[in-house]
């Protein structure tokens, strides 16, 4: 590696040393409790998939660099330089790892590998070897942030096409304004996806519960913190943020995606809003009476798979199997659940990443969870659990379907 | 020569250490607290005890350890109480406090288990690392810190047992007064090394034990064994 990269690298490291970073550095004992808390390492028992073993490839790059003890005994601490195989070992921990947290609340000390892989992801970004894919989708969500105005019209054209979806399945008479875009004062901006279900079914509930809503010109998943960049993340974020702050919104609600509803929530500090993600919303409107679903419509087994950022990191748990129970008659946990479910394997960017052959592997935690429960049907809140979810239904033949939470309540909404 | 070794193990370094420990903790501290915050939370749930609560329960109780592994709990709850021992115990070599005898006791307490104790938990954590997977994750440093540690406590273990138990008395029994004299000289900064321990056969031993507890006191601060203070900080970050 040229001495200039090693440079560039170093003052990387240097400026992510906030304070949990030092305390996740100088804590870890190694008492191997996390060892094998990790999907990745279910599915693929090798030290490399442990969140110790992933969190040592950083440690030891801050020992070498930022303490004394590893620049003058680099041997006892095992304390390592930049250097190509480094690179290629962050590579390794940090696409392997999903950012499920699971590890934390393993942890004695409460050690948040997620954290330090978003160091090595940093890294790997200025060394060029971050996954192409990502870097390019976070720029292209940057680029949209720059210059949305071109993009307002085309989108309006799409939406509009969307608009008749909605009219059909709320048998309506006209389909105009009924996915709302730039609606000052509105109570509730909406934040989604690219796909059309991602709008189309909140859309439905959104109307349904006659709530003053508008649609976000903008996607909710943050390419930025996937791919690791904190720059991209944060301005990627914060198109979010001030498009909220113009419309003067109370509430940003965030799509079924884990990750986007816990930037929002949790990683953005203090907002001039309320943070909300659609479950809670549909959970809020059942309880108050603004929308209803037919009671006990669905009779086949079913079950629920927390997204990690959803439940574990988000605090949302029973909102959505609240929701869930009202529909079906054969409701099944899994097990284990809530702070301990295991991941599905497809967070932290990994769905995007052409990976397929690791993703089953590292799912085989989850399609255990899946095939003991005996149910029919999984539903999750979460657009890459979704996707990863099929890929383990398709990767080990499972005879399930895999659906979204707003999905189930659209098919079953009484109006 | 060997004397001024064997006065600058008892004395200056004795110093020396308790600066490096003091001074490395809160030069530690000061750099964590002068470091950038994390702007959001790095919160997990479910929350089932409030934060002071819930922290305290997770750094004294490790119910982490409990879950996984309960061998390696017992251990864990078994060295650290008995290292709570440990310090009370070495107070009582400084003087007597009347607090510490609600339950009458012999200097030193625990009757030699606390070391017992102490050397059974520090070889398990010690041989625990030789097998698959620990070996794997373990650097030098931590068989380095164990040993160090195993050593400090059989030499420290041995003066206490042949002081109590050892049937001649006489030769190998140094008194606890001889220690008090020693220690709590040391704390009002007029340090003397009393006759009762420099002629006493074991004295060689005592230097031994000094030196080695000096070389785990300047360790603590740059060592993962820093987690007896940063353990509360990076816990109170997941409730945060």
């Amino acid at each position: 590696m040229e001495k200039e990269k090693a440079l560039e690298l170093k003052k990387i490291l240097k400026t992510r040393l906030n304070r949990p970073m030092r305390y996740y550095i100088d804590t870890c004992t190694r008492c191997g409790l996390c060892y094998d808390t990790c999907h990745a390492f279910q599915g693929i028992p090798k030290k490399e998939y442990s969140p110790v073993g992933r969190a040592e490839v950083v440690r030891k790059l801050y020992k070498k660099y930022t303490r004394a003890s590893g620049f003058l005994f680099p041997y006892g601490a095992d304390a390592t330089k930049f250097g190509d195989t480094v690179m290629d070992q962050l590579y390794e921990a940090a696409w392997s790892c999903t950012g499920c947290r699971r590890c934390v609340v393993n942890c004695p000390f409460g050690i948040d590998t997620g954290q330090m892989m978003g160091v090595a992801k940093q890294l790997l970004i200025v060394n060029g070897t971050a996954p192409e894919e990502l870097v390019m989708l976070a720029d292209a969500a940057v680029e949209k942030g720059k210059s949305i105005d071109q993009f307002k019209e085309g989108y309006r054209n799409v939406i509009r096409d969307l608009e008749k979806e909605v009219q059909k399945a709320l048998n309506l008479p006209a389909p105009d304004g009924l996915i709302p875009m730039e609606k000052k004062d509105a109570k509730i901006l909406y934040v989604a996806l690219a796909g059309a279900h991602s709008i189309v079914n909140p859309a439905i509930i959104f109307n349904a519960a006659r709530e003053n809503w508008t649609l976000s010109f903008f996607e909710a998943v943050n390419f930025g913190f996937f791919a690791g960049d904190p720059e991209k993340a944060n301005f990627i974020a914060q198109r979010i943020i001030k498009e909220a702050t113009a419309l003067n919104v109370k509430e940003v609600v965030i799509v079924e995606c884990g990750t986007a509803f816990r930037i929002l929530r949790a990683l953005m500090g203090r907002l001039p809003f309320r943070v909300s993600s659609i479950v809670e919303v549909i959970h809020r409107y059942l309880k108050e009476g603004k929308i209803r679903v037919k009671e006990g419509a669905v009779s086949d087994a079913v079950t629920y798979h927390d997204p990690c950022q959803l439940g574990r990191n988000g605090g949302v748990f029973e909102e959505p199997r609240e929701v869930i129970r009202k529909i079906v008659t054969d409701y099944r946990e899994m097990s284990p659940t809530r702070g301990q479910n295991w991941c599905c394997g497809g967070g932290g960017g990994l769905v995007a990443l052409d990976n397929e052959e690791f993703r089953i592997k590292s799912g085989k935690p989850k399609k255990e969870q899946i095939v003991a429960t005996g149910a029919k049907i999984v539903v999750t809140a979460c657009e890459n659990c979704v996707s990863q979810l099929k890929t383990i239904q398709s990767g080990y033949g499972l005879d399930v379907e895999v659906k979204y939470l707003t999905e189930l309540v659209c098919e079953n909404l009484d109006v | 020569m060997w004397s001024k070794i064997f006065y600058f193990a008892m004395v200056p370094m004795v110093y020396a250490a308790f600066a490096v420990l003091i001074g490395g903790l809160l030069f530690k501290l000061a750099v964590v607290f002068f470091s950038k915050k994390f702007s959001g939370s790095l919160a997990t749930y479910p929350k089932r005890l409030p934060r002071p609560v819930g922290v305290a329960a997770e750094a004294f109780a490790v119910p982490a350890a409990w879950k996984k592994d309960k061998v390696f709990w017992f251990f864990i709850i078994a060295f650290h109480a008995a290292f709570a021992l440990l310090f009370i115990g070495h107070l009582e070599l400084i003087r007597e406090f009347k607090a510490l005898q609600i339950v009458p006791h012999e200097v030193f307490l625990g009757a030699g288990w606390v070391g017992i104790v102490l050397m059974i938990s520090v070889l398990y954590f010690f041989f625990r690392r030789f097998k698959s997977p620990w070996r794997e994750i373990s650097v030098p440093e931590d068989f380095l810190l164990l040993i160090l540690l195993f050593l400090t406590m059989f030499i420290g273990s041995h003066l206490h047992l042949s002081a109590r138990y050892y049937a001649g008395g006489g030769a190998f029994d140094i008194p606890v007064e001889a220690y008090r004299e020693y220690l709590s000289s040391l704390v009002a900064f007029r340090p003397v090394v009393p006759s009762g321990l420099a002629d006493s056969p074991h004295y060689v031993l005592v230097v031994l034990h000094v030196f080695l507890a000096n070389l785990v006191l300047m360790m603590i601060p740059f060592s993962k064994v820093v987690h007896m203070a940063f353990a509360f900080l990076s816990l109170n970050l997941r409730r945060k």
